[in-house]
């Protein structure tokens, strides 16, 4: 209730001016905040408009690296190249494995969403996603990594908004192996113009720097990826709902790939497989010596410590007075000493004579070939007498009498402190065999006397090599 | 209400014409906030039918994750359960089993799980049979298992246009979003009750009926589904809202749970 005044003045008061006034400050300004309500979402819903669809585009990369061996097989887990334009003989959305950089270098597109089996899915800015791939894991049909695996580092820093605070990649093991970027609203000087033809779904161009941002103060471009082998590129990330750089990141790690692929049961008989056929393989050399079946002896071992783990050529048979090293690949130096006439040990080896060396065998060994060592006893080495039978020879837990025993590593444990990294992004830990071989596998190396005494067990946190001997008869079996 | 006490002068009140320029500009007002306001409200329906659509998709996967299988569709006789036969579905082209699923929302007489416009969304599924052993691949518990990764070819295709489109499949690669799609979601959108463009018919497709409630629905008629931006330039309606399961999430989810290969 109110108290009315009783002023002369009050009596020429009339009040409506006031009551329309106020109603048309309320009306007006109801229009107006509903106006800017309804035309905008806030920041925070579009992020999260985004993120989902991020989300989703990382679920389907990751299905697509765990099932790419299915129609490619031995090469498990290779990513996608990006889809880099719409004018050439394929269709927008697509990966465009012809055109995907040169070998070990990053490469930057649009998400391939045809290629996914995606909806092209826009931002709530409107804008199809971006992504950009490893060069070490990328599924380039001429540009395809020389050696893929669960050691493979990411070529990626995903860093905060500050330019400063990494997010993910600050060791080795961490970097992300691809990012995808939801572009946010243009900022001053991105221009998205439809210029290229084919772009029906997505509109705009395949103009990087018109959707990515650069941030000045860092340095960092998320529209360029550098042109050298092996580089690493940092990607700013942008904060929820900002302005200045806008654009939103999410990120695969190798870990990512491999907790699903090693789900597989398939993926581990695989790389069983994988040792079985290599030991066959080497057996297979030892019945190719001229003075076969009664000269077995097998070739030497490759070297731990090699100049690039990803080149087969690398992996050679080098006298270096070891009787332990890695699986050799190509045979030069066994040949003198043995008269054999083959030049290979594993690039020798076919599906004829050993029927588990597959063609997919053969593709898995070239992603994996730095899991695989071998060891051979001083008895079966090339420059001992013709032999065919077992004085001086290895033991597996101390028992048997084994010409050669080929080991593969398994993944590495971090209970046994292993580290695989390796140059040129990284310091060589891959030349110290303790990263790879567990227990008396490990300090059996060098084998000096041909007689090493080596370790097989039930895989644990702290073991879980595998292990496959060759006997005096030049017989696999698993040890 | 102001000046009732005796003694003052009486309220002259306002004139006409103030009254009409007031109510003149309450009305432009109202006007200016009510035409965002029922454009909002059919976004507001867009985007609510399609977080629908996104549930039940993820429910797909889910089910695919648990039971090995995607479900069958329902049939208006199904009172929203799947329903299956010894080697594939009643229906290909049917709803949403929204009772399998275990999905809320409002459902109709037939158990039919409705759109935020409250027409049945469609949920249709690959038929194939890569080994030709007469199951189908996708619906069949443990065939995909069977069938093996390399060998699996859903065939839902998914065009931007119906023209020179086949029964199984679009015009071209370039009119073609995605040809292998184990399954689509599909709403009719606003106007689901009459459909003018050839895309729109295409969705369309034929009509089931047979339920409880003796509606006749449409349901699709072939392998083909067109999904565009929406529009309602006249001839050339489209308010469709497709969604579908992309192969390579639906075999990388399965992989994950230990199902493939």
């Amino acid at each position: 209730m109110f108290t009315r005044s009783h002023t002369p003045y009050r009596a020429r008061q009339r009040g409506a001016a006031l009551l329309i006034m106020l109603l048309l400050l309320v009306l007006g300004g109801t229009v107006l905040f509903s106006r800017s309500l309804l035309s905008q979402l806030p920041g925070a819903a579009r992020a999260r408009a985004n993120a989902e669809l991020l989300a989703e585009a990382k679920e389907a990369l990751l299905g697509y690296a765990v099932t790419w061996d299915a129609t490619h097989p031995g090469e498990l887990g290779f990513l996608p190249c990006p889809d880099i334009d719409a004018t050439g003989i394929l269709n927008e959305g697509e990966a465009h494995e012809l055109l995907c950089g040169l070998q070990h270098r990053n490469v930057l597109g649009r998400l391939p969403w045809r290629t996914l089996g995606l909806d092209p899915g826009r931002t709530r800015g409107g804008e199809c996603l971006w992504y950009a791939v490893s060069g070490s894991w990328k599924a380039g049909a001429i540009a395809s990594p020389a050696l893929l695996n669960e050691d493979s580092s990411g070529q990626f820093r995903v860093m905060a908004a500050d330019g400063t605070t990494v997010i993910a990649g600050t060791s080795a093991a961490e970097r992300p192996v691809a990012v995808i970027i939801a572009p946010g609203p243009p900022l001053p000087g991105q221009v998205r113009l439809t210029l290229p033809a084919g772009v029906t779904q997505c509109g705009g161009s395949f103009t990087a720097a018109s959707y990515l941002d650069d941030d000045a103060a860092s340095g960092i471009n998320n529209a360029t990826v550098s042109l050298g082998a092996d580089a690493v590129d940092d990607v700013i990330a942008a904060d929820p709902g900002a302005t200045a750089i806008n654009d939103q990141v999410i990120f695969i790690t190798r870990a990512e790939i491999q907790d699903r692929l090693l789900r597989r049961a398939d993926v581990q008989a695989k790389l069983r497989s994988l040792t079985l056929a290599a030991a066959r393989c080497i057996a297979d050399y030892g019945k190719r010596n001229p003075g076969a079946p009664n000269d077995r002896r097998l070739p030497w071992p490759a070297p731990v410590d090699l100049v690039e783990y990803r080149t087969a050529a690398q992996y050679t048979d080098t006298p270096v007075g070891e009787l332990s090293g890695r699986v050799p690949n190509v045979a030069n130096d066994s040949n003198v000493q043995t008269g054999n006439l083959s030049l290979g040990v594993l690039t020798a080896c076919n599906s004829a004579t050993v029927p588990e060396w597959t063609p997919e065998m053969a593709v898995l060994w070239r992603n994996w070939k730095d899991h695989l060592f071998y060891a051979v006893a001083w008895d079966f080495r090339p420059d001992a007498p013709p032999a065919t039978t077992c004085t001086s020879c290895l033991t597996v837990n101390g028992a048997g009498a084994w010409a050669a025993v080929v080991m593969f590593s398994g993944t590495r444990l971090a209970a046994a402190g292993q580290v695989r990294d390796e140059p040129p992004m990284n310091t060589d830990t891959r030349g110290n065999i303790a990263n790879y071989l567990e227990g008396r596998n490990a300090t059996s190396h060098p084998n000096t006397a041909g007689t090493g005494n080596y370790e097989s067990a039930a895989a644990s946190a702290t073991f879980n090599d595998i292990l496959y001997c060759i006997d005096a008869n030049l017989s696999v079996t698993p040890c | 209400m102001l000046n009732t006490l005796p003694g003052h002068h009486a309220q002259a009140g306002f004139s006409l014409l103030e009254l009409a320029i007031v109510l003149l500009i309450v009305g432009l007002l109202m006007g200016g906030l009510i035409m965002p306001l029922s454009a909002r409200m059919d976004q507001q329906k867009i985007d609510t039918t399609r977080q629908q659509l996104e549930q039940i998709r993820q429910a797909l996967v889910g089910y695919a994750l648990a039971r090995d299988a995607l479900p069958c569709p329902a049939t208006p006789a199904s009172s929203g359960l799947a329903s299956a036969t010894a080697t594939g579905c009643t229906r290909q082209h049917g709803f949403v089993p929204a009772v399998t699923l275990g999905l809320p929302g409002a459902q109709n007489g037939d158990g039919l799980l409705l759109d935020a416009w409250g027409s049945p969304i469609r949920y249709s599924v690959t038929n194939s049979d890569a080994n030709g052993n007469g199951n189908w691949d996708f619906v069949r518990p443990g065939e995909m298992r069977t069938v093996t990764l390399a060998s699996l070819a859903p065939a839902l295709d998914i065009c931007t246009t119906t023209t020179g489109s086949s029964a199984t499949a679009c015009a071209s690669s370039a009119t073609t979003l995605t040809s292998n799609a184990p399954a689509v979601l599909l709403s009719l959108g606003k106007d689901w009750a009459t459909a003018t463009s050839a895309d729109q018919l295409e969705n369309l497709g034929a009509t089931v009926g047979g339920g409880p409630s003796g509606v006749n629905y449409p349901v699709a008629a072939d392998e083909v589904f067109v999904n565009r931006t929406l529009g309602a330039q006249a001839g050339n309606e489209f308010d469709d809202i497709v969604t579908w399961i992309s192969p390579t999430t639906l075999y990388g989810e399965l992989v994950s749970a230990g199902r493939l290969p």
